[in-house]
């Protein structure tokens, strides 16, 4: 191969950064800038108790989340390899499915709760919470497994184990907790049909009717800087939290965890297997929060399920989430392997930026910068796929950009110095070298971001794609309906789209560490 | 070939898959329509699907949300004027598809469409037709238990009630029927008396609900007593054995009746597909689709039915059911001003 192709790469790699995530951020930034009411139009007790609501999901995703990280960070048995891939797949689970599932169960044991009141705010509490603690639990499970034994040993040791592990387990924990409450915040499914006010549902109303700015005009593009100006506090309180715990855990784990490699002392390891209720205690916590909404979206059904009918109902709109989801991880996995020929923090900033805004932000951008008249191109971009896609792309790359910039730590960097002494150039040394031992962890995230993209709410509804038709805009259309046969199958049809590509994602991952 | 670079090979095959795959489902136009419509998905599919079957023409559905019922489409509809997407605009109400006329989205309808209404369900300038009307009611519980709480409540100022704190219920006035039933009544009342109502629904706590079928489904539930709603969504719930009914608010001699709403049907402008959706305009105007929602029990009355001597201002004037008279358009333009204030006393806003 020649030097160049490296180079190409890269070049792509920027090119799919500049469009998916540099462009609508830019066009935030412009609208911040230009618009008039600025930040005087803050709702500050609307702003006061998302953050509430939102710290209270985090907090009970924490709870759930420490003992099933625990174990999943020092068990060693194959019941937490099976852990290991059950986890990550159900964060892949669609919100909607999970919200719907969680009202179904309610319903199905009699609960009925006053709209709007206490207990009703906590049952959106605990529905986020019961679809986000994997973020947590993954972190803490992941820093104990990298943490240095030694020290665990010496704990078992001195009867200090349960505070070394809680205190080894802290920074993660609080950083997947800030990450919840950011995700939190883009969610307004949830909160929607009982009325309960958040700033995702206020920026709902503020784009979809115009309404509440005073002077706004009916221009589309007030309406949508008035969105932004809306959604801006929550996006930036939440960001920054996020952003500082997670370094605060990644220098903490820098400070005190020696990363070792684990095939050397395993009969040390095997000494710090968790108690076998805490395993049991971690799997109970899993099924739960799985089996709960899965379950009571099973038994709610009024006809019997029929994977037959409900292809031959949906099928359009479900080729059509496949369709726009795998040129999506197509294009993903393409910049992946850029990021894996050249390393660019510069762009995984960006992309994280672009992530960290949320979806509805992002998909007000994209509208307002791509509904015109491209006369270059002889055809609508507007009405066509490249809409979702870029809009999935500005979501979830940064996942691609991640995954291609593991590749340039510690042994890869000597495998790349190897290959450059044998005169290969960077894409010949990405082609022969790094690609063949990396592939089954590129491919794999390009999964992770299918599957995301299948079940992405926030963007695609402001979107609601034309073509192809998709499943998302379909089902929030059903949503608010108390007991649908046709919402039953379409969740239970969403769950499982997601949690193919989630599940071999996950089992890729986990044969590329295996192969490292 | 020998020479050429694999990886640059591999990257142009993708980008024209990335292409044909982005403008694949373009460019098969023929014989298809693309519809807006506000009317609940389950009942608009099997409507468009006898239109496939009858005329061979492909729909593409667009439904909108419960949530953010017809504004969010209305706003789309807005946003696409000068490069539309949709042919036809199906509309469950009528204050919306004003605004839109007003701002010029739609194109005229063919003469015979428009000839076939009544006089006031039809514009003027052909810019949109009635096709059956829906009408704002209280739901209440049929409960045992509750018929002390209900059997007081006959008008809408009876929501203001004391004994009704924290068990009264409507769907967020910004979206659906129920803004343009905000903007009728402040036309009807007049600022000062729609303050005092709302502020006395205020008082009892009204819930802002994600819709009007959610509305049906809280007193249903229990968890609320009363709610305002539209007589479809009361009717959805009897079908499914529900213990609700409804009341027509406001139906004595002395008082102003209840809002009737039309759902209307429109030919965008510019729309992509103008023979195709003359022919679904047609089709979904005809007297069949209105009497098929009559017995779906979605429309509580036929336009037809209407006293064609009724005065203008209140073309809609029924003998069955006595209702508000309110010029539509008036009401139209009102809307955003009293949706606001609705949400500033509803929701205690600044």
């Amino acid at each position: 191969m020649k030097p160049g192709a490296g180079h190409l790469m890269t070049a792509v790699g920027v090119m799919i950064v500049l469009v998916a995530c540099v462009l609508p951020l830019g066009w935030i930034a412009v609208s911040i800038a230009t618009f008039p009411l600025r930040f005087a139009s803050i709702d500050l007790p609307l702003l006061g108790l998302t953050l509430l609501y939102n710290f209270l999901a985090a907090v009970i995703a924490m709870a759930i989340a420490l003992p099933i990280g625990i174990v999943l960070g020092k068990d060693r048995f194959i019941r937490t390899r099976l852990l290991w891939v059950i986890v990550p797949t159900s964060l892949l689970l669609p919100s909607m499915a999970m919200t719907y599932g969680w009202t179904q169960s309610l319903r199905l044991v009699g609960i009925v709760l006053t709209p709007g009141s206490a207990a009703d705010v906590m049952r959106c509490v605990m529905t986020l919470a019961a679809w986000l603690w994997p973020i947590p639990a993954l972190a803490v499970g992941l820093t104990l497994r990298r943490a240095d034994h030694s020290i665990a040993l010496q704990a078992l040791l001195d009867g200090a184990s349960t505070r070394i592990t809680l205190r080894q387990s802290l920074p993660p924990l609080l950083a997947g907790g800030a990450v919840v409450m950011l995700l939190a915040g883009q969610e307004f499914s949830v909160f929607e049909p009982t009325g309960i006010r958040v700033v995702a549902t206020e920026v709902r109303i503020v784009f979809e009717s115009g309404l509440l700015f005073e002077g706004l005009t009916r221009s589309q593009s007030d309406r949508a800087a008035a969105a932004v100006m809306t959604a801006l506090p929550l996006v930036l309180v939440t960001s920054i939290l996020a952003l500082a715990a997670i370094l605060w855990a990644l220098r903490e784990q820098a400070q005190h965890h020696a990363v070792v490699i684990e095939s050397g002392n395993d009969a040390a390891l095997w000494a710090l297997v968790p108690h076998r209720t805490t395993v049991l205690f971690a799997w109970a916590l899993v099924l739960l929060t799985l089996l709960i909404p899965i379950g009571g979206l099973l038994l709610s059904a009024r006809a019997p399920l029929s994977l037959l009918t409900a292809w031959n109902e949906f099928s359009p709109e479900v080729l059509g989430s496949l369709s726009v989801a795998c040129l999506t991880g197509v294009i993903a996995f393409v910049t992946a392997c850029a990021a894996a020929c050249r390393r660019s923090t510069t762009l995984l900033a960006v992309s994280l930026v672009s992530f960290l805004v949320g979806g509805q932000l992002i998909a007000i951008a994209i509208i307002r910068i791509l509904n015109r008249d491209f006369l270059f191109l002889p055809f609508d971009l507007y009405d066509s796929m490249f809409v979702p896609v870029l809009t999935y792309l500005s979501r979830f790359v940064w996942i691609a950009l991640l995954a291609g910039g593991a590749l340039w730590a510690g042994s890869w960097r000597s495998l790349r110095d190897m290959a450059h002494l044998d005169g290969a150039g960077t894409g010949r040394t990405f082609l022969s070298v790094i690609l063949p031992l990396s592939w089954p962890m590129l491919v794999g995230a390009s999964l992770l971001i299918v599957a995301m993209s299948v079940t992405e709410v926030a963007a695609t509804v402001l979107i609601a794609p034309l073509n192809p038709p998709m499943l998302v805009p379909m089902l929030i259309t059903w949503v608010h309906i108390q007991n649908y046969d046709p919402m039953i199958a379409a969740s239970l049809l969403m769950i499982c789209l997601t949690t193919v590509p989630g599940i071999v994602g996950v089992l890729l991952w986990g044969l590329w560490r295996q192969r490292v | 070939m020998q020479n050429r670079n694999p990886l640059a090979v591999f990257l142009s095959f993708l980008t024209a898959w990335i292409f044909q795959l982005g403008t694949l489902s373009i460019s098969a136009t023929a014989q298809t329509v693309v519809l807006y419509t506000s009317i609940d998905a389950p009942l608009a599919k099997p409507i468009v699907e006898r239109f496939e079957r009858e005329t061979g023409i492909t729909v593409r559905l667009v439904t909108d949300g419960e949530a953010t019922k017809t504004a969010g489409l209305a706003k789309r509809l807005l946003a696409e004027k000068d490069r539309p997407r949709a042919d036809v605009y199906w509309n469950n109400e009528i204050f919306h598809t004003l605004s839109l006329a007003r701002e010029d989205c739609f194109t005229p309808l063919p003469k015979a469409i428009v000839d076939s209404r009544p006089a006031g369900y039809r514009d003027s300038n052909s810019m949109w037709v009635a096709t059956g009307l829906r009408a704002r009611v209280i739901v209440v519980s049929s409960r045992e238990k509750d018929q002390a709480i209900v059997s007081q409540i006959s008008t809408l100022e009876s929501l203001g009630l004391p004994h009704l704190k924290g068990k009264i219920a409507m769907s967020n006035p910004a979206f659906g029927t129920a803004s343009g039933h905000m903007a009728s009544l402040y036309m009807l009342w007049g600022e000062e008396k729609f303050t005092r109502v709302l502020q006395s629904w205020r008082e009892n706590d009204i819930k802002l609900l994600g819709g009007n079928s959610v509305v049906v489904d809280q007193v249903a539930a229990g968890s609320i007593v009363v709610g305002l709603t539209d007589n479809d969504d009361v009717a959805s719930g009897l079908s499914q054995g529900k213990p609700v009914a409804a009341v027509i608010p406001d139906q004595l001699e002395n008082q102003s009746g209840t809002l009737l709403i039309p759902a209307t049907v429109s030919l965008v402008k510019s729309g992509p597909n103008p023979i195709e959706a003359e022919k679904l305009a047609t089709f979904l105007a005809s007297p069949e689709v209105e009497r098929e929602l009559l017995e779906a029990k979605f429309f509580a009355c036929s336009i037809h039915e209407i006293d064609s001597t009724s005065p203008a201002a209140s073309p809609h004037t029924m003998p069955a059911i006595r209702t508000i008279s309110v010029d539509w358009n008036e009401a139209s333009i009102q809307m955003k001003h009293a949706v606001e204030l609705a949400l500033r006393i509803l929701q205690d806003r600044k």
